[in-house]
């Protein structure tokens, strides 16, 4: 199906959600930080990010920043998962530069079709 | 009797009498002496009778001594001698004929008997008949002695006549004499009498008259008068008279003026202020004795004193705090304010500290051009202001605090459950992958208890957010049938569950509304999905219908209902009709409070009526825009409203162009409030017009206009030589940007305009160019939680506060500083308050600019706020809510977005 980078710090959500898409088909790889995410997302071009906000070292709008501003990586599809906690966060993340946003806890029906949607642009 | 006549009636008839008096005196005297002449003519009369009476004898006696010489000589010449004789006794007894014709014709008789008997006897005698002659001659001295006898008879006669004449003569004088002495003795009686009368009856009453008004002089009111006459005096005691009673009234009128103005003076007198009443010459008119305490000198506090007298004193005698002032700067200041208010007309009010006690002064002037001191002791209001201040300071940040309590507390629940959601989703695919329906069907009891949990999580969070005020609103249009026909499709499955039947009612071409489309949707499918929970085999309906200003969806429900009992606490959180519904219907207890404040968020109102077991019926009323809203309800308690246009205003001039009026006023409003002059345009044309003749430094511009969109006049703005340079701001609900920027607009807003991102896009599009000053925020407040709590404020915006305890310490910063970016004003200061210090500062022109925003906790009159809003920016209360809001207003104030 397709390459997804999942950034995401806490472990229990990252695990259910990496074994999730993996289920169904997707190839997961892993970012527990925003450095992180900014390298991986570098070094292998996923097709689809699902970016968590709130990240250690450096959170999830700046790195979506940093790679906007990277041609390498600008045009990478970058899916938020915001939390409905925070308000401004979708906002937010759209101004950082996010193509779309799924909201905590996933609808996981809903997330795919998100990627799908993300896939067909 | 004599009053009844004039003065001068009486004066004239006394002269008229002693005239008539002395005339009949004259007459009679002139009567008496014309008699009395007669008497002596008679006698003179008498007298030359007896002369003519003496001529007849001598003429006789001539003629007997003839005729007897002739009887003797014989001689002719005797003879001629006795004819002479006996005509000049003819003549003469012709005389005395007139007078005594009797006696003359006797006398002529017996004269002629004489003379013949005479020439008989000298007949005789020639004749020598002696005794013939001597008889003849004896004969005639008979005759002769019948002429004397007939002159004595005569003689005697007169003698008695003249006589008598004589004694009448002299009786007559004497009478007339007599009788003229009595007649003026009684005239000069008479006269004396009446004079007398006449003056008694004019002078007695006037001096009567003339001791009553002497009395009066004296203010003796009592004394006796003279009775009220019809005459002279009579008028004058009439006169009298009512001045007496003239007197008594104004003497009535002091009583009662004086009875006033002791019971006003008891009346301040029971005042605890300390109360004064200046006259228009500024001299105190009457004042308390708490005024005198406040001056410090009873002998100087009277009435009279003036008002800069006082003033000095309380200065001389210590009693006010200067707060650091000199005593020439505060009396100056002193009678600065007593200035500007008598110019103004308006009251002023400033807080000073006598001793330990802060007093507000407050000064208003009266009608009669006077003023009306008032001195308030305020100290324990003032303490009270302050600790309400503080706590609410304290409530606000305690409010804060919870609410980003709330925040994380939900999103680090929301993390876990996230999993726990997850996993036993991912469980259950296993299980039924494996075919453990037992299984699955307890791994689904997992998802379901965290799916509730997450609900209750995501309500809870939308109440602390609708109660911190934090809640957001996206205004968009929408069509209302079509989300109708949405929740619809939601809530069918719901309304199947239980039974019921579901009916929609809704006009197809129910139209557009401008709201926010995720909010009503909620409100509408909490009121449904309870609708459903409570209701069994039954109908659930919703109606919805449109007039101009609202729509109104009904939802309708033949369920359970609620008693009055159940409906009164219906819209409490945590509460549903009773605590055992909860284990029976599920929900969170929190979906109607949630609705509820929703739909007021968009101006609206959730009502119900119900009934137990028959069923209930929740009804939405919303208004259809915004603009509506604006219209019903009145703008924030917080801000207050400004004119639409400041005259004065120097920001700048907008023009706004919307064929909507309401949308005009909003964005007008909002723009006024800024300090901009706001000018209106109806349509594209009247735009272009006043562009051209108004030449203003923006302008906004909605798009959808008849005649011209506004896409049509941006094009002729920019097309304009002279207008394409002034930035084109478009308003509207069909905002695209790319077009509006591609056209040259400045910046493209959505309607329903964001009044602080419409004021930071005009400012940004005025101030493009205009040079930063420091960053720099002044916060002038003497309260020192207040103020840190200020500063904070000012420093989370990245600002530098700096910090002056009251007026004069703000004035004296400014003197010492660069100008900062704004003030944040308290109002209620020590020495000198925040009036005071606008006034000092909206004086110097170089300060005039700098924007002022007043955080208050005092509740402002009409003519405060009158004031406030021609000097200052924004006026935010204190407390809750204002903390935010002070950070969107400085916002606002600075920065160009």
């Amino acid at each position: 199906m397709a390459r997804i980078l999942l950034v995401e710090d806490n472990e229990l959500n990252r695990d259910m959600l990496s074994r999730r898409l993996v289920r169904v088909g997707h190839a997961v790889s892993i970012a527990t930080d925003g450095q992180e995410a900014i390298d991986k997302a570098t070094a292998e071009a996923p097709e689809v990010v699902l970016m968590d906000l709130s990240l250690p070292v450096i959170d999830g709008w700046e790195a979506t920043r940093r790679l906007r501003a990277n041609p390498a990586t600008a045009a990478l599809r970058i899916i938020a998962l915001t939390s409905h906690a925070m308000s401004g966060d979708r906002e937010k993340a759209l101004a950082a530069g996010c193509d779309d946003y799924e909201t905590k806890p996933v609808d996981l029906p809903r997330l795919l079709g998100k990627i799908t949607a993300q896939l067909a642009r | 009797m004599l009053a009844r006549v004039s003065i001068r009636t009486r004066l004239v008839g006394l002269s008229v009498v002693l005239l008539l008096v002395m005339a009949a005196t004259n007459l009679y005297l002139t009567g008496a002496l014309d008699r009395s002449s007669a008497a002596a003519l008679q006698s003179d009369r008498l007298l030359a009778l007896i002369g003519t009476v003496d001529d007849v004898r001598s003429s006789f006696a001539d003629l007997r001594y003839w005729l007897t010489d002739l009887s003797v000589s014989l001689l002719t010449q005797s003879d001629r001698n006795a004819t002479a004789a006996r005509a000049r006794l003819a003549e003469r007894l012709k005389a005395l004929a007139e007078n005594r014709p009797a006696e003359s014709a006797a006398i002529a008789a017996e004269a002629d008997s004489f003379d013949a008997e005479a020439h008989r006897a000298a007949d005789a005698y020639t004749a020598d008949q002696r005794v013939i002659g001597n008889s003849l001659t004896a004969q005639a001295r008979m005759h002769g002695l019948a002429v004397d006898d007939v002159l004595g008879r005569l003689d005697a006669d007169l003698a008695r006549q003249a006589h008598e004449a004589s004694a009448a003569v002299r009786a007559s004088a004497t009478w007339a004499s007599r009788l003229s002495f009595a007649i003026v003795g009684l005239a000069i009686l008479l006269g004396l009498a009446l004079t007398t009368l006449v003056l008694r009856s004019i002078l007695g009453p006037l001096a009567q008259l003339v001791a009553a008004i002497e009395a009066a002089r004296r203010g003796d009111m009592t004394a006796m008068l003279p009775p009220q006459a019809p005459d002279e005096i009579g008028a004058m005691t009439r006169a009298m008279v009512l001045l007496r009673e003239s007197q008594g009234e104004r003497d009535r009128l002091a009583e009662e003026a004086e009875r006033q103005r002791r019971r006003v003076v008891d009346a301040i007198e029971s005042l605890q202020e300390g109360c004064a009443l200046y006259d228009a010459d500024d001299r105190m008119v009457l004042c308390n004795e708490k005024f005198v305490q406040y001056v410090g000198d009873p002998e100087r506090a009277v009435p009279g004193a003036t008002f800069l007298t006082l003033v000095n004193t309380i200065v001389e005698r210590g009693t006010v705090n200067l707060e650091g002032m000199t005593a020439e700067a505060w009396v100056a200041e002193r009678i600065a304010r007593r200035v500007h208010m008598r110019r103004t007309g308006l009251k002023t009010s400033a807080v000073y500290r006598f001793g330990e006690a802060w007093v507000q002064v407050d000064e208003q002037p009266t009608h009669e051009g006077g003023t009306i001191v008032i001195y308030t002791d305020i100290s324990e209001a003032r303490r009270r202001e302050r600790d309400l201040e503080r706590a609410s300071a304290d409530a606000e940040q305690a409010s804060q605090v919870k609410s980003e309590f709330l925040a994380n507390m939900s999103h680090e629940l929301r993390t876990p459950l996230n999993a726990i959601i997850g996993y036993s989703q991912m469980l259950a695919e296993d299980a039924e992958d494996e075919g453990n329906s037992a299984l699955v069907a307890d791994l689904k009891k997992i998802e379901g208890a965290g799916n509730h949990l997450l609900a209750l999580i995501n309500d809870v969070l939308d109440l602390s957010k609708i109660e911190a005020g934090k809640m957001e609103v996206f205004i968009e249009p929408f069509d209302l049938a079509a989300l109708v026909e949405d929740v619809r499709l939601m809530v069918e499955p719901l309304a199947a569950r239980n039974g019921n039947k579901l009916v929609v009612s809704c006009p197809p071409h129910i139209g557009p509304i401008q709201s926010d489309m995720t909010k009503v949707k909620q409100a509408l499918l909490n009121l449904l999905s309870n609708a459903c929970k409570f209701t069994r085999d039954g109908d659930v309906g919703l109606e919805v219908s449109r007039d101009e200003a609202r729509v109104t969806l009904r939802v309708r429900d033949s369920g359970i209902g609620m008693t009055p009992a159940q409906l009164g606490r219906l819209f409490q959180a945590f509460t549903q009709a009773d605590s055992s519904t909860t284990r029976k219907y599920g929900g969170t207890g929190l979906g109607l409070v949630i609705t509820r404040s929703f739909v007021r968020i968009l101006g609206g109102d959730v009502t119900v009526e119900s009934q137990p077991g028959v069923g209930s019926t929740f009804s939405i009323s919303l208004p259809v825009s915004p603009t509506e809203a604006a219209k019903e309800v009145a703008s924030p308690v917080v801000e207050m409203a400004a004119p639409d246009t400041m005259p004065d205003a120097t920001l700048g001039t907008i023009l706004v162009t919307d064929d909507d009026p309401g949308a005009r006023r909003i964005i007008g409003s909002h723009l006024a409030r800024e300090g901009y002059r706001v000018l209106y345009a109806n349509s594209g044309p009247e735009a272009l017009e006043l562009a051209r003749t108004e030449r203003p430094d923006a302008i906004t511009l909605d798009i959808m206009m008849p005649q011209q969109d506004g896409w049509t006049v941006l094009r002729q703005l920019k097309a304009d030589d002279d207008l394409r340079s002034i930035p084109v701001i478009m308003v509207s609900v069909t905002g695209d940007r790319g077009l509006g920027f591609s056209l040259g607009a400045a910046a493209v807003l959505n309607k329903p305009v964001d009044r602080f991102e419409l004021a930071a896009t005009i400012h940004a599009q005025i101030s493009a160019g205009v040079q930063d000053q420091d960053g720099t925020i002044l916060v002038v407040d003497d309260d020192p939680p207040t103020q840190a709590l200020t500063v904070r404020t000012v420093e989370r915006l990245g600002l530098t506060a700096a910090v002056a305890g009251d007026g004069a310490a703000a004035l004296a910063w400014l003197d010492a500083n660069p100008l900062p970016r704004a003030i944040l004003l308290d109002l209620l200061m020590p020495a000198m308050d925040g009036f005071e210090f606008l006034h000092h500062m909206r004086a110097r022109p170089e300060w005039r600019d700098v924007p002022v925003i007043v955080l208050t906790a005092k509740t402002l009159t009409y003519s405060e706020r009158m004031e406030l809003q021609a000097m200052t920016q924004r006026v935010l209360a204190k407390g809750l809510g204002g903390y935010l809001e002070l950070t969107r207003v400085v916002r606002s104030v600075l920065e160009p977005v």
